[in-house]
């Protein structure tokens, strides 16, 4: 395999650095900063959008209940200050409404191509030990699944 | 000696960036999800992979580790935003990441010289709407709507999936990447919008996130960046372009589609614009979110960590990466 500079040490092939890599278990460099910022969580997630207006303090706390085909969709859903929302699956969608945002989520998992789709209705399925066939649509409430 | 990095259009080096592409996404790693999760704690569960037996026991390949890097770098806990996104860190971090693919694909094509291509998008952005989905480009790199099995990339195979039904992060067989193109926003940004976001001499400022004013935060596209003269619907800028890509380039297993790197080779290019008219200089210096300071590490894997302040300037002698083969002014 060719070798290559890099910053930290210079010429070094790519098994190498997969070596050293596997040595270390896989961790990240730069990790260790981190700290228990719940960022990123799963679950239900309130948005609370908290500011002052003339010496009054306002607090407006948003909920979404999303069902889709009949089936509770249930992700967290970000507000921002301007009223627009976010929800981390789809990370670059900052939209003026769930409406549109819900959209984004049908057309980038309800209707991906049927190899991702049934990759994930696999990974749940073995994952609850029924091996019974569901679109992925079907059983995507099926959030608590341990590591296949 | 610093490489040249040339539009994707014209550069001699876009055929080596398609082939280097299909090589690494064929080519081990040895590592499987399994091991890969070890690393994982249980405060990032976003970045835990999940997948049927045999597929968690399957190697990855070395594209799949570039996409997992991405997706555990917005999944690890962090003072603010994540570690590669919704932050200053957002430029520095995609920096280091870019050059570490560009290493890799000058390892397995063994050309020394070769340099990742940009995708000058705001150029497409200035063309109708209907003909930004047919823009040379997509002859380059493949459709922009539906799965890629033609052209260059028809080998390139892909595992790992962020799903945006559920968040979870799965891994499965070999598959085509897809794209969308046009469905989540109708047109690119536009060269307005590209001079509006240089003009902006302030790098970053508090909050130091998604809501903050500043070159980043429209660069990062969070922000209108103003070159409307009537408020629009976000997002702008890179956001807008994974947004309009769609498919892969949706969630945030979106390095999956090759066409990342040329989104994010054009954002570095402006970022490089900017320092270059304003001087480098990084924020913040001190007080900030953790993970997002000139002097944190950034998050790597495989390769060692570097801060912000470390990659500031690609062509300092210490590094010598690369350089731009040309530099938009500001308005």
């Amino acid at each position: 395999m060719a070798s290559y500079e890099f910053h930290a040490g210079g010429p070094e092939p790519l098994d190498a650095l997969i070596a050293r890599f596997a040595e270390g278990g896989y961790a990240p460099s730069g990790a260790e900063i981190a700290d228990d910022d719940p960022h990123g969580s799963h679950g239900h997630d309130d948005s609370v959008r908290r500011f002052e207006y003339r010496g009054h303090a306002v607090e407006i706390v948003t909920h979404y209940e999303v069902r889709i085909d009949g089936a509770p969709w249930e992700q967290p859903i970000h507000v921002q200050k301007d009223g627009t929302v976010m929800y981390h699956g789809l990370p670059q969608y900052v939209v003026p409404s769930a409406v549109e945002l819900i959209q984004g989520v049908i057309d980038h998992g309800y209707e991906a191509p049927a190899e991702i789709r049934e990759a994930i209705r696999a990974a749940r399925a073995e994952a609850a030990g029924d091996g019974h066939q569901h679109a992925a649509a079907e059983d995507h409430h099926h959030h608590e699944h341990e590591e296949a | 000696m610093a490489v040249l990095r040339g539009n994707v259009l014209t550069s001699a080096h876009a055929p080596t960036f398609l082939a280097g592409a299909v090589r690494l996404s064929g080519m081990s790693t040895g590592v499987t999800p399994t091991q890969l999760n070890q690393s994982v704690p249980r405060s990032a569960p976003a970045a835990r992979l999940f997948g049927t037996t045999a597929e968690m026991a399957r190697p990855l390949s070395w594209w799949d580790l570039f996409t997992w890097w991405h997706v555990t770098a917005m999944s690890w806990p962090t003072g603010g935003g994540n570690r590669a996104h919704r932050g200053p860190v957002f430029l520095p971090w995609h920096r280091l990441y870019l050059r570490r693919l560009e290493e890799a694909i000058q390892a397995v094509t063994g050309d020394d010289d070769f340099a990742l291509p940009y995708w000058n998008w705001s150029a497409d952005g200035a063309l109708p709407a209907a003909q930004q989905r047919t823009a040379p480009i997509w002859s380059l790199l493949g459709p922009s709507q539906g799965q890629v099995t033609q052209g260059p990339l028809a080998q390139f195979r892909v595992r790992l999936t962020q799903s945006v039904d559920d968040g979870r992060f799965y891994v499965g067989p070999p598959r085509p990447i897809w794209r969308d193109a046009g469905r989540g926003r109708p047109t690119l940004p536009d060269p307005a919008d590209e001079s509006a976001t240089l003009a902006d001499g302030s790098f970053d400022a508090p909050t130091w996130d998604e809501a903050s004013d500043g070159f980043r935060n429209k660069l990062e596209g969070f922000q209108d960046p103003g070159g409307s003269p009537v408020p629009r619907p976000g997002p702008f800028m890179h956001n807008r372009v994974h947004v309009w890509t769609g498919g892969d380039m949706a969630p945030g297993s979106s390095p999956n589609d090759p066409i990342f790197f040329l989104n994010h080779c054009n954002v570095d290019r402006l970022w490089e614009a900017w320092l270059t008219q304003r001087g480098r200089t990084y924020l913040p210096s001190g007080q900030g979110p953790v993970g997002h300071r000139a002097n944190d590490p950034l998050f790597s894997v495989v390769w060692s960590s570097m801060t912000p302040t470390q990659v500031l300037d690609p062509t300092e002698p210490g590094l010598d990466w690369y350089r731009y083969d040309m530099l938009p002014g500001a308005a």
